[in-house]
């Protein structure tokens, strides 16, 4: 009984794996250290101390510019895309009872870029090749491009209740209709917004600054908490559908609630980043590792892994090819991609269910 | 508390398996539904536990249709264990177990001191406190059953319903699983209704047997008092002899094709 942590009060009381809470807090530290990492590398380096000092201080200056200014709300919104997409992915696996399920899968990633490409069709002037509306909508239309897919997703999916198999198979079947229209709208139109719109879908954080923090921000804090209070809910939806039943879960109404959660949670990050792939995949797969399929585990480890892996990418993209500013999408996909085969070989020993 | 069922008429779509079955499970007994493939037996369990809905009559906990009321309440009056059921193998066996505990608590009660002394407990009565911490992955097949069982215990209810727990289990496991199951019965009073494929196990740990022919129940009733060489033949569609076990002094049969061969 003493690998774990039992806190009780009155009517109160919780309960956490101690090796789990340990693993949480030096993961915690690190996505910190990334953090402070990434204010620190760029054009300009500016050491960690120095990095400090600014924040804490609040003294003014050159580097207090380039880190209050450029660096920290993309850093910022570089770490809410990557815990959303990595509580997305977490969400998703649990619903659908399948370790390859991410939000790029279901369609919610391709669905994003339709809606991106739609602003960008409607509001590209061909005349001037100039945008006839703030490009600050366009996270508008993307998120509302996500939104949908995954409710078409579910309503097609739908007969007397939603199975997982049917679930992901409708949902793959969504992600390739949306990229058909992807490309329709790339080829049909005006060739200026080609490069804007695959950097889009390959995701970029590039640009970013306070407007989308704030808007992020509240978004994700209030989602990460729902999240938390489904802990449970994902436990038993993890178990087959008949125990879940025995148990006394609604398991059709908690999957639909779980599935808008994890949708909300990926089209927040789709709205602002992009088509950023893997991250969704890839954070739970490393959080079970580390830990168990236990989502008490598995969701807030999702949240700070997918922060560090889309934080470090980011420092990657623009400061490895300097002065190449790249999209983020590419080293999540690039480093992400290998990792997973890495994973799959390292535990094919424990692959039953593909975990 | 009484599980019964009032002109059940169960099946898939316009396919009915089981039509205007009335049966009333006896309070602390063990009662094992046995038939042939695709007879309906495991239907008919699952529509018990309220997994499936019937396309007409009743099933009544109590008094109460199950299908009245609230989910939860029943998972504290009633537990089902599904056929073979999957769950990620990198989890402890104490994670498992321990959401056999779902129906009794929520976000701000996630483990008071009655869910660790029954969780306690239920792994102790499963043999499995040693390996608590153990991944279900690192498990045998009888241990695995184990962790399940162990996991309808923290259930903490009066019936516990199992469809075919000894599925894929070696003979010993099987012994193992089922005595357990007695065990239950016996010092703790619980009702255990399960589907079971061996007829000859069925005839020994089974207080009344339920024999599912052609969407109907064919006989029920103490094993010693039903099973015949007709039944088994009936039900079965095999020929039998039926000898008295030497060791348990319940029906025994011997089944067989043809006896010359």
């Amino acid at each position: 009984m003493n690998s774990l942590i039992v806190a009780r009060k009155g009517r109160l009381s919780f309960i956490y794996e101690k090796r789990s809470a340990l693993i949480l807090i030096i993961t915690a530290l690190v996505c910190i250290f990334s953090v402070f990492l990434s204010l620190s590398m760029g054009q300009k380096y500016i050491s960690i101390f120095r990095v400090i000092q600014i924040l804490f201080d609040g003294s003014t200056g050159g580097d207090s510019l380039i880190i209050n200014t450029i660096r920290l709300p993309r850093t910022l919104v570089a770490l809410f895309v990557g815990t959303s997409l990595g509580l997305s992915g977490a969400i998703l696996q649990g619903v659908v009872k399948n370790p390859l399920a991410a939000p790029n899968i279901i369609g919610i990633t391709d669905s994003g870029s339709v809606g991106a490409l739609v602003f960008l069709t409607l509001f590209t002037d061909p005349k001037n090749n100039g945008l006839t509306t703030s490009i600050f909508y366009m996270p508008v239309f993307a998120f509302a491009g996500a939104f949908i897919a995954v409710l078409i997703v579910y309503l097609l999916a739908y007969k007397k209740g939603v199975t997982p198999y049917r679930l992901i198979m409708i949902g793959i079947a969504v992600a390739g209709a949306a990229k058909a229209i992807t490309s329709i709208l790339i080829i049909n139109g005006p060739v200026v917004f080609i490069k804007e719109a695959q950097l889009w879908i390959t995701g970029t954080v590039y640009g970013t600054n306070w407007t989308h923090v704030k808007l992020m921000f509240p978004w994700f804090l209030v989602l990460f908490i729902v999240t938390l209070i489904y802990t449970r809910e994902l436990n038993i939806q993890n178990l087959d559908d008949g125990i879940a039943v025995g148990l006394g879960s609604s398991v059709e109404k908690k999957r639909f609630q779980l599935m808008i959660l994890s949708a909300a949670l990926a089209s927040g990050a789709v709205a602002v980043g992009g088509g950023i792939g893997f991250v969704g995949l890839i954070a739970p797969h490393i959080c079970r590792k580390l830990t168990n399929s236990s989502f008490g585990n598995v969701l807030p480890l999702s949240a700070v892994v997918g922060g560090i892996i889309v934080v470090l990418s980011d420092i990657a993209a623009r400061t490895l090819l300097f002065p190449l500013d790249l999209p983020v999408g590419i080293f999540t996909a690039g480093i992400g991609a290998p990792f997973f085969v890495y994973l799959l070989f390292k535990s094919q020993r424990a692959l039953r269910r593909g975990f | 508390m009484n599980i019964s069922t009032s002109n059940l008429t169960l099946g898939y779509g316009d396919f009915i398996v089981l039509k205007d079955i009335n049966v009333t499970i006896p309070k602390n007994k063990i009662t094992i539904l046995v038939g042939s493939n695709g007879c309906g037996k495991s239907t008919l369990l699952k529509t018990m536990a309220r997994l499936l809905k019937p396309i007409s009559g009743k099933v009544a906990l109590g008094d109460m249709d199950i299908f009245e009321r609230p989910s939860k309440e029943i998972a504290k009056e009633l537990a089902i264990l599904t056929q073979s059921p999957d769950a990620p193998s990198d989890l402890t066996v104490f994670n498992l177990v321990k959401q056999g505990r779902y129906p009794y608590q929520s976000w701000f009660s996630q483990w008071s001191k009655e869910d660790e002394d029954i969780v306690e407990y239920a792994l102790e009565k499963t043999g499995l406190s040693d390996i608590r911490n153990k991944k279900l992955s690192e498990l045998s097949g009888g241990q695995k059953q184990r962790v399940w069982i162990a996991m309808t215990l923290a259930q903490q209810t009066e019936i516990i319903l199992l469809d075919e727990p000894t599925n894929h289990l070696d003979i010993k496991y099987k012994i193992e699983v089922l005595d357990l199951l007695k065990h239950l019965n016996q010092h703790e009073g619980r009702t255990i209704v399960m589907v079971l494929h061996d007829i000859n196990l069925a005839c020994r740990y089974a207080d009344h047997i339920i024999a599912i022919k052609d969407g109907k129940v064919y006989d029920e009733g103490n094993p010693i008092e039903i099973i015949t060489e007709k039944l088994i033949n009936d039900v079965f569609d095999i020929n039998a002899k039926i000898i008295e076990c030497p060791l348990f002094k319940t029906p025994m049969c011997i089944t067989y094709q043809n006896l010359s061969i």
